[in-house]
């Protein structure tokens, strides 16, 4: 999260390490590492990764100025558990300390302490077990979804959790406010965006994870068709994930593929939001708009496309330049494979892709 | 052991340990003691056990439980459960004694107050066997029974014979009691860790209760096992001083005698005594999880104290004075707590005292918590000396409160940077960094040592906590997460800084994620 480097794990159960600055690209390779799921960076370090495999959770110890090729076995420290199995999300607190991992089998999240190597299981609940883990950036609250039509929302002081039933299928994709105020989440089968905010502040020693009585919608995102200077275009459908930048000014939206809408291709939709005093959902405006100047770091997962928006006035008309990434020869993977935020990397194809700006 | 070492302060230190914790300790005996009759009628409800009857061996228990004798034996088994939970007050340490040769280890068994606490729980063992026994009847309830024998010699008077059974029961709860004891010690069970995530007490305690039951469950079963194999080849001493002592009998017609390989594979009394093994333990080990669990719970000192009499308990004080450890080890916890998420306490930290504009409070805490830190560096220091001349040396290693005080530290520094509005952190922030970086070449260096960086094997999901073995990893780790989050949070001004140029280079590489 706070250099220029990516990691990528491929089929044949290693990962590879990209970095900026260098040429060299340390391959990770253990015999605990098969079938990766999911792969994350430890905030306020210089390169420690967690990776989620099959039978239990790797920390790579990695030493950044270390010029070898392929560390050792003894770098990566294994965290299992019996019974928690396969491993498939993982999440780190955004001040370092804890790791929470995730498996469809066992219903409990398990809460890391990394260095010694033990973890508390959080109350389960009946219903299947966790798919995706996603903590807000101030490190109270953490979203937890389910394969089944409800998702939990914990906070991290006293580990108490609020259930939200949604009304139709599961939830997509989520993002957090910077400040853990509010999230934006989806709902797989509806093109709508919703807001659920969390406007109480806990007393001292209590945990409450103080959730709003219900959602709201803040965005459709439903095809619909405008003009442009090349001509009709269609655009809209359903969300795959959503980033929220850390500043909070900028929302992305990554919209499945569909046929009619852009030939297929997958599409990235940006808006301007502001949280505080009150929360706006604003399309991009274009030129007009104040050109970004931060960095937008996205996490993607997909299988055909790494995107990184950067910040800085190269495209006139859309006020962003869009880089796409495509890699077909690393990954044959079935599922799409989440990766650890990516920071500036370099520019290995620049097509400069139209960017639609509704 | 808890108290204080020098005079005058021991009574001040012993009032404010019973302030803090008081009445913690008397909550957890309370719940201990009322736990006691859940696992008293499970206990009742397995020893009656009669699969072919079933209704029958439920009313049987049911109408057992409601007959007077059970409420003296829930009395006494009350005041039991009362003495051993006295004891883990008595023992409990916050530092774990980690011994490095076997000899040490045996000197740490056969020291005086250990013994006393062996014998203590010997004697209670006997005394939870005799309550379980009884309260099973049938054939095991009386030590003496008439015999049934006839004697064409004996007079016509009945005489009285020593019911083998019986004994075996009470001697097995007298070894389990000096085995729970003995593993008391040797695995550290009188650490008290303190968690990773703080919840609820109710949830931390749902959460132990199936592995607790599962592991009295298999240990019971080791301790009978090894209880008749001692009984075989020692039991006729117990029975011969017995049987002389009181003038009893020993019947060989009606039962065969216990210390012999027919004798010990009676199932019925096998299955009995394996049952009576996992209620004591069961009932031994909840009060020592709810001893742990209240104790270890997070208190909230006060930073600012709201009267002058209450000036004794808040934080600063606390951490600048010397008061018992788990106190000190609670106030560093509420420090670490508040540090990350409390922006009302932290503000009462930075605040300025009226009048005179002294920061006071910010002052005495970032004072102590550098003294810990720089003490933890002399420390290591001397080690690494110590280490260089003479190979291996041995002493307790004191990690646990570092470890809650450098994050608490750094969140500290690292939200001053938007929260303090006088500037009071920014004086202190040379020191601050200067110590941190100190401490962190120093353990670079003690890491180099060649016993000091093997990690012991891990074994999950056993009750006992083994995490204080791989403290000094967890604190190494957290030092450089901590020393992180001061560098991210200041970035690029952290060059206006005063530092040593060794220290100034070490930071931009801690700046440039080099580290």
């Amino acid at each position: 999260p706070h250099t220029n480097k990516f990691a990528v794990a491929l089929l044949d159960d290693s990962v590879r390490v990209y970095n900026a600055s260098s040429t060299i690209v340390p391959s990770l390779k253990h015999r605990l590492q098969r079938n990766v799921a999911s792969l994350a960076w430890k905030p306020l370090s210089a390169s420690v990764l967690a990776v989620a495999c099959q039978s239990c959770i790797l920390i790579w110890t990695l030493d950044p100025t270390s010029l070898s090729t392929r560390p050792s076995s003894g770098c990566a420290q294994v965290l299992s558990h019996p019974g928690h199995t396969p491993v498939t999300s993982l999440a780190w607190a955004p001040s370092g300390g804890r790791l929470l991992s995730a498996s469809p089998v066992d219903a409990a999240i398990r809460v890391w302490d990394v260095s010694t190597e033990t973890c508390v299981p959080l109350p389960w609940f009946r219903g299947g077990g966790v798919t995706n883990l996603l903590w807000s950036p101030d490190g109270s609250k953490i979203l937890a979804t389910t394969p089944s039509a409800v998702f939990r929302v914990w906070e991290a002081q006293m580990w108490t959790c609020e259930r939200w039933p949604t009304l139709s299928g599961r939830c997509q994709t989520g993002c957090w406010s910077p400040d853990g105020s509010r999230l934006l989440f989806t709902v797989l089968g509806e093109p709508l965006i919703y807001s659920l905010s969390f406007p109480e502040r806990c007393g001292e020693g209590k945990g409450c994870v103080g959730g709003a009585k219900s959602a709201t919608i803040v965005a459709d995102l439903s095809e619909t068709t405008i003009q442009t200077p090349d001509g009709e275009e269609r655009l809209g459908g359903e969300a795959h994930s959503m980033v929220w930048d850390p500043s909070g000014e900028r929302l992305a939206v990554l919209m499945k593929g569909k046929p009619r809408v852009q030939d297929g291709k997958p599409v990235i939709l940006l808006f301007r939001t502001r949280n505080s005093p009150v929360f706006e959902l604003l399309p991009w405006a274009g030129p007009q708009a104040e050109l970004p100047t931060s960095r937008c770091t996205l996490s993607m997962p997909s299988f055909h496309v790494l995107a990184q928006c950067l910040g800085g006035p190269r495209n006139p008309l859309l006020g962003v330049e869009a880089l796409f990434m495509t890699c077909p020869s690393l990954l044959r993977h079935p599922q799409p494979l989440p990766l650890g935020t990516l920071s500036q990397g370099h520019h290995l194809f620049c097509p400069t892709p139209h960017i639609p700006t509704s | 052991m808890a108290t204080a070492v020098s005079r005058p302060c021991a009574g001040r230190s012993r009032d404010i340990l019973w302030r803090v914790l008081g009445w913690r300790i008397v909550a957890s005996i309370v719940w201990s003691v009322l736990f006691l009759p859940i696992c008293t009628t499970v206990f009742i409800i397995f020893s009656r056990i009669d699969l072919f009857h079933p209704i029958q061996w439920l009313s049987d228990s049911f109408s057992d439980l409601y007959s007077s004798y059970v409420i003296f034996y829930f009395l006494l088994l009350s005041v039991v459960i009362i003495i051993i939970s006295i004891f883990n007050v008595e023992f409990y340490a916050v530092v774990p004694s980690i011994p490095c040769s076997r000899l040490a280890l045996i000197g740490k068994i056969i020291h005086p107050q250990q013994l006393m606490h062996s014998f203590i729980h010997a004697a209670m063992g006997m005394v939870m066997a005799w309550c379980a026994a009884v309260i099973t009847q049938g054939q095991y309830s009386f030590l003496v029974v008439p015999c049934t024998g006839t004697n064409s010699f004996g007079s016509p008077a009945a005489q009285t014979c020593l019911n083998e059974y019986h004994l075996f029961f009470l001697l097995t709860g007298a070894f389990m009691g000096y085995s729970y004891s003995l593993l008391y010690f040797v695995n550290n069970m009188n650490y008290l860790p303190f968690p990773i995530i703080q919840q609820y007490k109710f949830l931390r305690f749902r959460r132990s209760l199936l592995l607790l039951v599962k592991h009295s469950c298999v240990e019971s079963l080791f301790l009978v096992r090894n209880f008749c194999i001692l009984y075989y080849f020692l039991g006729y001493i117990p029975k011969a001083w017995i049987s002389t002592a009181m003038n009893l009998h020993i019947d060989e017609q009606v039962h065969r005698p216990l210390d012999t390989v027919s004798g010990l594979l009676n199932l019925s009394l096998l299955y009995h005594v394996w049952l009576c093994g996992v209620f004591l333990l069961t009932t031994w080990y909840v009060s020592w999880i709810l001893f742990k669990i209240y104790a270890t719970e997070a208190h909230v000192f006060p930073v600012q104290p709201p009267f002058a009499e209450g000036s004794d308990e808040c934080l600063p004080k606390v951490l600048n004075s010397n008061p018992p450890p788990i106190i000190k080890y609670l106030a560093l916890q509420d420090l670490m707590l508040l540090s990350q998420y409390s922006p009302s306490r932290r503000q009462e930290v930075f605040s300025l005292s009226q009048p005179g504009g002294h920061p006071h409070n910010w002052t005495a805490i970032s004072r102590e918590c550098l003294n810990l830190l720089n003490g933890m560096t002399q420390k290591l220091i001397l080690y690494q000396e110590a280490a260089a001349t003479n190979g291996r040396v041995s002493s307790s290693y004191p990690v646990e409160p570092k470890k809650l005080n450098s994050p608490g530290l750094s969140h500290l520094v690292a939200a001053s940077f938007t929260e303090d509005r006088f500037g009071v952190v920014q004086t202190t922030l040379p020191a601050i960094l200067n110590t941190l970086l100190t401490l962190q070449e120093a353990v670079d260096k003690y890491f180099k040592l060649p016993h000091a960086s093997s990690k012991p094997p891990r074994i999950s999901g056993s009750l006992v906590d083994t995490s204080y073995k791989t403290l000094r990893f967890a604190f190494r780790a957290s030092l450089k997460t901590a020393i992180y989050r001061i560098t991210t949070t200041f970035g690029e001004h952290l060059n206006a800084v005063q530092a040593s140029a060794e220290h100034q280079k070490r930071l931009q590489q801690f700046l440039e994620f080099k580290e």
